[in-house]
């Protein structure tokens, strides 16, 4: 059962950017936050914002989509802006009771705004158009190389593939349990003491029931032969296009151009 | 006294892209002292509909009222004490046990409802006994040591020891071995016979349903497709077989023979009355 849980979903779709190779994806993504996480200039924040916008765009998934998968995390941008506005030090503008407020902070409160919201844009930028199969088979591609330093790359990758394979189960399974305590009486909207008692009630039964999945899984894997990366030849073999490649030179250019220039 | 629906419908995800229509149009009334049965296949809006008589959901189009309360516009206190009123049993029911004894888990939802001492300890010996749990043997026992067809009664005590109403079960037989569904049912006829509740029950296995039921609703695709008593469901067993139910197996022998001997009375209940009805009508041939 599909619920409104959209952080993290994969949208399904033709788009220009879901057809590009994750690894392409990965690289743009990472490369964009490491951009935005180093503006500092108005300018700086255009570019990058230009540039994150062609590819949400170019994505083709509706609006709403991204607002419902930013909305629960904007809580914590507006209290990040705040503690920005009310604790950097800087010339005084405006000054109440305890409360005080400096152009610095005004500054730092706007760029740490636009920088958490830029990640959450990205973030889900890359799981709305990339299938978590796919985004697992980058990784581990990317990671590859590092296999020859001790990294178990094809384990790792194994390990957050059944993680976002059971996430959506997990929530799923937390509503069930939660609505049968509820609908026996429990409340957790009343004192915080009784909810964490109640609290009891919804993760007893969700590790129980998140231990047995895992039993079975590894059972089901091992009477399949599993036996992890080594040899494993891949149904899907990712090969980069040349729009993969022209994809991450103009990100190169735009992410380097950003960080040194100092914008 | 009943649970009623007027013109209800419901929809998740809304205004997402994987907005899905669950139920639409639903009209019906559940009374007390009765016990309904819904069949419908595999995502027929069986589960929505019963999240939607406790007041866990809230339609999205028409209204549902618990005697004479809505859920929809009750807030706090009100409406804990509403859904106390409608005792709702989900699907392998379980995997929601989490106390250290049996005990505890059951006295849960009476606890919550602020009973304590010999009341608290009436309530919960009384549930164990209408489930058939013997009470002195099991209440300290952790409720993972016990068979599956235990759990499954002492997850359906914990939400009867709230004293419902009405008992709403999802599939309550589901996944227990043939003996122990046989069991289950008939402790869910119980219910209905002693103490007066309206119950009822979902199942995706006709006979199940026909079996212990007073009425029939069939939901297909989030619709009422039709609804009557057994007798009148299995005499419309044709266009069930069509929509793809199957049939309870002797049912399906007489719907087979009909063809042969039209006067065949196809909506009998029972292997006994069936075999009869057979006999009869290889006689008059």
């Amino acid at each position: 059962m599909m619920n409104s849980f959209t952080f993290g979903q994969y949208i399904p779709g033709e788009s220009y950017v879901h057809s590009l190779d994750p690894r392409t994806k990965l690289y743009l993504v990472v490369a964009a936050m490491v951009a935005v996480l180093g503006v500092n200039t108005l300018w700086g924040v255009v570019i990058t914002a230009l540039f994150i916008a062609i590819f949400i765009l170019a994505a083709r998934v509706p609006a709403r989509v991204f607002w419902s998968g930013t909305r629960p995390l904007l809580i914590v941008v507006v209290i990040t802006a705040l503690f920005q506005i009310f604790f950097v030090p800087g010339e005084v503008i405006y000054r109440w009771w305890l409360v005080t407020v400096t152009d610095a902070g005004l500054k730092m409160g706007a760029l740490m705004t636009y920088r958490l919201l830029m990640v959450i844009l990205l973030a889900q930028l890359l799981t709305f158009t990339t299938s978590p199969l796919q985004l697992t088979d980058g990784l581990e591609r990317v990671l590859r190389p590092f296999s020859k330093v001790g990294i178990p790359a094809h384990e790792l990758a194994m390990i957050m593939t059944i993680a976002l394979r059971f996430i959506p189960v997990f929530f799923e399974e937390g509503h069930k349990i939660t609505r049968a305590q509820v609908s026996r009486g429990a409340d957790f909207r009343g004192g915080w003491l009784k909810s964490a008692q109640n609290l009891v009630s919804i993760i007893v039964p969700l590790f129980v029931r998140a231990f047995h999945r895992a039993d079975e899984l590894a059972l089901a894997m091992e009477a399949r032969c599993y036996t992890g990366g080594e040899g494993r030849t891949r149904l899907h073999v990712m090969v980069m296009s040349p729009a993969d490649y022209c994809v991450m030179a103009v990100t190169t250019g735009v992410v380097l151009f950003v960080i040194l220039s100092g914008l | 006294m009943s649970i009623r629906f007027f013109n209800v419908g419901f929809r998740y995800a809304r205004g997402l892209p994987w907005e899905k229509v669950a139920l639409k149009n639903i009209n019906l009334e559940i009374r007390r002292n009765e016990m309904l049965g819904i069949i419908g296949p595999t995502g027929s809006g069986k589960t929505t509909l019963l999240q939607l008589m406790n007041g866990i959901e809230d339609p999205s189009e028409g209204q549902v009222l618990i005697d004479e309360g809505d859920p929809a516009r009750l807030r706090g206190r009100e409406i804990t004490r509403l859904r106390q009123k409608v005792g709702l049993v989900f699907q392998f029911p379980e995997d929601q046990l989490f106390a250290n004894s049996v005990y505890d888990d059951i006295a849960f939802g009476p606890r919550n409802l602020g009973l304590t001492g010999s009341e608290l300890e009436d309530r919960v010996r009384w549930a164990m006994e209408i489930m058939d749990l013997n009470f002195s043997e099991l209440y300290q026992r952790r409720p993972q040591t016990l068979s599956g067809g235990q759990k499954r009664r002492v997850a359906i005590a914990g939400v009867l020891a709230l004293k419902p109403d009405y008992l709403v079960l999802d599939e309550p037989a589901a996944g227990l071995d043939p003996e122990g569904r046989t069991a289950l049912l008939a402790l869910v006829k119980r219910l209905r016979k002693e103490l007066g509740m309206g119950v009822v029950m979902v199942s995706h296995r006709i006979q199940d349903i026909i079996s212990t039921c007073d009425r029939v609703v069939v939901l297909v695709a989030g619709e009422i497709v039709k609804s009557g008593s057994p007798r009148e469901i299995l005499q419309a067993g044709e266009e069930l077989s069509e929509i793809g139910f199957r049939l309870p197996p002797m049912n399906k022998v007489l719907q087979e023979l009909k063809r042969f001997f039209p006067h065949l009375d196809v909506g009998l209940i029972g292997e006994a009355a069936i075999a009869s009805e057979i006999d009869r009508a290889l006689r008059n041939q």
